[in-house]
């Protein structure tokens, strides 16, 4: 495999392009693994780590133009390392209700870098969710939440009537919210338990 | 449009402003009592905006087909030692089934063509051929046995636990945990062991707790530093079961198995 610049993953990142995403996975994914086994995560945790850290990434070239102090590796292993500790934290916060917690996040943020942790855990959750659900399905809710009309969904799919298309786009929703509440990271986001 | 359709309408219709008189009045009353209703409008609003971001779903898409194909060149590939490990089964119970046949009825056992064969072209007269001839009577009973089948599945002791069914499965928690029997749902016979094997991370203690469909306790293993544990036969009545693996007095995993 060819050897890629930082500048050249930075813009195939941007891009979305297959071959620096593969790059990325095979340069960094050790590093996000590192990380998060030695501070007590499992190699699926270590997976999620490495998505939620290249969907940052991502984030940050977008918005606007990135300004690197340090090699995107060392860039890319504070954002994975911010992820996890931060992770931990809520983890560890929801289990012994900040009894326990004596770190700030603070210590570990050695480049300060801007993270919504929890709302990135969510959107993986809810996007892997959503990707699970027939073609169809997918179809459908992605034509609604781009404001399509149900008249509009209802010519594209090739349903008959107005009224079926609405009972779909419910049934769909439906399905990805069951899917969502029955799966047990979800718990850890429910405020009335 | 049905009830169970009115409240994801309602819920749909407020997330986007579109609530409006009396029927928003109603409704911020119910979400002020209702705090199921206010997660679910939690949820559904944070849908509405996570999934419109058809950029980052796209490259999620990308990111899990990498991921995926890293993990197939990478890693075990458990689909493979499955595969395998269910022909070896096939093949053993082929050889087994061979070999009973073998021993019974050593004549008629083997398949191979005798040297010389009368007539291979010749169609069997269907009407002299030796076949045991089962009264009408033992048909009626083995159809009524049959048809008694559903009625015991549906019986009371295997009506599934709609809080357990939703705990179903590895909860998250710092270390590695994986169960790797009973599968979820696996049928035990009733004269079978009742085998536990799970892999831990990292030797430690774990308990296991097993109770009946009304969430009844019937047997708790006490302390395990193992990675197996058996219930002798005949311990567990026939019915649904379900399971929890503990670690200091947290749940790491839930799973489910029945007994027939």
């Amino acid at each position: 495999m060819n050897y890629f610049s930082d500048d050249a993953i930075l813009n195939g990142l941007k891009e979305k392009r297959a071959d620096s995403i593969r790059y990325l996975y095979r340069e960094y994914f050790p590093l996000a693994k590192s990380i998060v086994e030695k501070n007590s995560g499992s190699y699926q945790d270590a997976e999620d780590v490495f998505q939620d850290g290249i969907i940052v990434l991502y984030q940050k070239i977008l918005s606007g133009p990135l300004t690197l102090n340090c090699s995107l590796k060392t860039f890319f292993f504070s954002i994975c390392r911010n992820i996890w500790m931060q992770r931990l934290d809520r983890k560890w916060r929801l289990l012994y209700q900040d009894d326990l917690v004596s770190e700030s996040i603070e210590d570990y943020d050695a480049i300060p870098i801007e993270i919504n942790e929890e709302k990135l855990e969510k959107t993986r959750l809810y996007q892997l969710h959503f990707l699970s659900l027939p073609a169809d399905c997918q179809k459908i809710l992605k034509m609604f939440l781009s404001k399509a009309s149900l008249k509009e969904i209802s010519e594209c799919m090739g349903f008959k009537n107005v009224s079926y298309a609405k009972t779909r786009k419910y049934l769909c929703k439906n399905m990805l919210r069951k899917k969502i509440l029955k799966d047990p990271r979800y718990k850890m986001f429910l405020h009335y338990e | 449009m049905s009830d169970k359709e009115k409240l994801p309408e309602l819920i749909d219709r407020f997330n986007n402003g579109k609530l409006s008189g009396e029927e928003l009045s109603t409704f911020l009353e119910m979400l002020k009592t209702n705090p199921r209703l206010r997660e679910e409008v939690r949820l559904d609003s944070e849908l509405n905006e996570i999934l419109a971001n058809e950029d980052i779903l796209e490259l999620r898409q990308k990111i899990l087909t990498i991921q995926k194909n890293h993990q197939k060149r990478n890693g075990p590939d458990l689909h493979f030692f499955l595969l395998a490990a269910s022909l070896l089964l096939l093949i053993g119970i082929e050889v087994l089934l061979f070999m009973n046949n073998t021993h019974r009825n050593p004549s008629k056992s083997t398949t191979l063509i005798p040297k010389h064969q009368p007539d291979l072209k010749k169609v069997p007269d269907i009407t002299k051929v030796e076949h045991p001839v089962i009264p009408m009577d033992t048909v009626n009973k083995g159809k009524s046995m049959i048809e008694r089948i559903p009625e015991t599945r549906l019986a009371s002791n295997f009506r599934k636990n709609p809080s357990f069914e939703n705990m179903i499965g590895a909860t998250r928690h710092a270390g590695y945990f994986r169960m790797d029997v009973p599968e979820i749902g696996y049928r035990f016979s009733e004269k079978a062991v009742i085998q536990f094997e799970w892999n831990l991370e990292k030797q430690a203690e774990i308990e296991l707790k097993i109770m009946d469909n009304t969430g009844t306790s019937v047997h708790e293993s006490g302390s395990l530093n193992k990675n197996r544990y058996s219930l002798p036969s005949g311990t567990l009545k026939r019915g649904l079961y379900y399971f929890k693996v503990m670690q200091n007095d947290e749940i790491i995993f839930f799973g489910k198995f029945m007994v027939e």
